[in-house]
């Protein structure tokens, strides 16, 4: 009986790291991740692909070049 | 002195809509803020006057019955603005705006006011200059509200055309443009209100409304005689009105302020019937009325909404056969367009699929809206678009936000409107509403990836925030840079007449040429709007025809002498040719430029 108390209070005490490791490490990596990707989606579709942006580009390009 | 008289009817227009909106005050809510009176005010006014304007105008719409109107309003300001002057200090107390969201709004609202003063220029591919602002000058001609034949768009439930047309007759056709100022701060302050109820600090109000401001695509509803930032103030009211309601005032200030918004846009029928489910749910999971009392009383807001909308719809009933003209597709069968072309319709209905097609309409195509939206506006014709919150840090204030009713609520309306929008034409200034709730969910969001990740997520949310309202301060000064250009510049603002519409001389020609009383106008994409005199224009952009048995140029030319003109307005068309020849019989032409003649009749 004590034997199996003390293994569930183990299995607990994993699952209660484990859960603590998701909150604590990975959920905010996770978020940091989503919000990183977004904002050099938006640099590279939004900012660089928009026909303003495509002259900026082409005039940085014909200034290194010359 | 060229701005003074719009300047001046946008302020009797202002506060005759306080004075209006005054009278709603015994039906806002119990837990109503002090931004939620204000603006409830302000929308209330707007639509009663512009319903008001409406009736009295299928009579009589001559300056002295709309100042009359104004006049009205005005006196029952008169209190309303006594108190505002005694208490002015308690109004601002408590305001801490931080620095950085107020330099941003006060940097939009600056172009909105410059940009406002200059005078309307476009073709009719602009709906200001084809339908919006045509309407009101027709209407202060023949002093009564009648639909412009020659455009179907006219048609429509015109609430704020009518505001316009009395901004026209008082301040000339530069005032509706200043409407822009009212309209911005219109939607910020729906924007405030329901971020206010929706939990959120001071700070995160003024981040909302920075956000705001900086979306170009709520900005494009705003200004330039455009209806959309108004409309979406109309349904987010509504929402805020009707998430909280218990009482039997709530319910008829909920009806209210919908039916002002089925009398603004077709769409406000939509809205209406989203806004009755979500606020069903509301009440019955927060188990604030009794289920059947509650249905009751949403039977009352329907019959409330559709007795405030039922002028505009009766009108078409009544005098073109139909309550919805041009009727939709979706009710083509029930309310078929009894004068309308066939051809006409078809072709108007085509555009309006064209225009909406969007990225598709498959389940993938709805669950990728979000990103679509953000990262290819263009295709939904997006004005620049919302910016970056929305996608990359709305989504979070779904996980940290505690569940109340209102919340719950307000989450079900921003998607079953999105639904609806989908499925119906994806133009994505219909979408305001959303896009407002979005930027509160917004902030939201930033604040809950702020406490999870204060160190790496707090920078990366900063730049998100940044980048955003960069782009979209970027995206609208760009965009209005030539109106402000025009509004500071009385020379620049003649070039630009004339440079960005078409036959621009012609109408300067016809309007300062006294012998001109009435001019037959043949080409359908000649914009009407800019001829200050009456004239007839056979047919329109969607094939309209206004004269029966007159199906081309020549048939018309047939019937001219009944037609009472004096004279003719021929312009190059799309092939290249004058509709006219050289030499017309019982014509003299007395004006010529390269695309375009004006002949006196004989």
């Amino acid at each position: 009986m004590e034997i199996i108390s003390e293994n569930l209070l183990a299995g607990d005490k994993i699952g209660q790291q484990k859960r603590q490791n998701f909150t604590e490490i990975f959920w905010p990596r996770l978020i940091e991740l989503w919000i990183a990707a977004s904002i050099v989606a938006f640099v590279f579709i939004r900012i660089l692909g928009s026909q303003q942006g495509q002259r900026v580009l082409g005039l940085l390009r014909n200034h290194f070049q010359s | 002195m060229r701005i003074l008289p719009a300047i001046f009817a946008n302020a009797c227009l202002a506060v005759s809509i306080l004075g209006f909106g005054n009278l709603l005050k015994p039906l806002f809510p119990g837990n109503s803020s002090r931004v939620d009176r204000i603006v409830l005010t302000l929308i209330g006014g707007l639509g009663i006057l512009g319903t008001l304007l409406f009736c009295i105008g299928q009579v009589w719409f001559s300056r002295t019955a709309i100042v009359l109107v104004l006049g009205v309003g005005i006196l029952l300001s008169s209190k309303l603005i006594v108190r505002v002057i005694r208490e002015r200090r308690q109004l601002v107390a408590g305001l801490q705006p931080p620095g950085l969201p107020l330099l941003i709004i006060a940097a939009v609202l600056l172009i909105t006011v410059v940009g406002g003063l200059a005078m309307p220029t476009g073709d009719m591919n602009d709906d200001s200059i084809a339908y919006h602002y045509l309407g009101p000058t027709v209407w202060l001609r023949h002093e009564v509200i009648r639909a412009v034949p020659d455009e179907l768009l006219t048609y429509f439930p015109v609430l704020m055309e009518t505001q316009y047309a009395a901004l026209m007759s008082i301040g000339g056709k530069r005032a509706p443009q200043l409407f822009s100022v009212t309209s911005f701060v219109v939607i910020l302050l729906a924007g405030a209100a329901l971020a206010i109820r929706m939990g959120l600090d001071q700070k995160g109000v003024w981040w909302v409304l920075a956000l705001l401001a900086a979306m170009p695509v709520v900005y494009r509803g705003v200004y330039g005689g455009m209806v959309d930032a108004v409309f979406a103030a109309f349904v987010l009211l509504a929402a805020r009105v009707a998430f909280d309601a218990e009482q039997l005032k709530d319910f008829v200030g909920l009806g209210i302020f919908c039916g002002f918004a089925i009398g603004l846009k077709f769409s406000g029928i939509v809205a209406f019937c989203i806004l009755l489910f979500c606020t069903f749910l509301a009440v019955f999971w927060s188990k604030r009325c009794a289920p059947l009392r509650m249905l009751k009383y949403l039977g009352f807001t329907t019959v409330l909404a559709a007795a405030v909308a039922s002028p505009f719809y009766l009108r078409n009933w009544i005098l073109y056969g139909g309550p919805f003209y041009p009727p939709p597709p979706a009710l083509l069968r029930i309310f078929p367009g009894t004068q309308i072309r066939p051809q006409a319709l078809n072709e108007l209905v085509t555009a309006v699929v064209d225009t909406g097609l969007g990225m598709g309409r498959s389940f993938l195509d709805f669950l990728l809206l979000p990103f679509n939206l953000t990262y290819h506006t263009a295709n939904f014709r997006g004005a620049g678009g919302v910016g970056l919150v929305p996608f990359a840090l709305a989504p979070f204030a779904f996980i940290r936000k505690p569940r109340d009713s209102f919340f719950i609520a307000l989450t079900l309306f921003t998607f079953l409107e999105a639904v609806a929008w989908f499925l119906t034409p994806q133009v994505s200034r219909y979408l305001i509403p959303v896009y407002v709730l979005a930027a509160i969910f917004g902030v939201l969001g930033w604040q809950y990836v702020v406490r999870v990740s204060p160190r790496y997520g707090r920078a990366l949310a900063g730049v998100a925030v940044a980048i955003s309202i960069l782009y979209g301060t970027w995206m609208t000064a760009s965009e209005r840079k030539e109106d402000v250009r025009a509004g500071l510049s009385a020379k620049f603002e003649e070039q630009r007449r004339l440079r960005e519409t078409p036959y621009f001389e012609s109408f300067e020609y016809i309007n300062h040429q006294p012998s001109v009383q009435r001019i037959l106008v043949l080409y359908p994409h000649v914009a009407a709007y800019f001829i200050e005199k009456d004239y007839v224009k056979p047919f329109g952009r969607w094939g309209e025809q206004t004269i029966p048995g007159a199906e081309t140029a020549s048939q018309v030319m047939e019937q001219l002498p009944s037609l009472h003109v004096t004279h003719v307005l021929d312009v190059r068309t799309r092939s290249g040719k004058f509709d006219l020849p050289e030499n017309p019989p019982g014509l003299r032409k007395v004006f010529e430029r390269e695309n375009e003649r004006v002949y006196e009749v004989e």
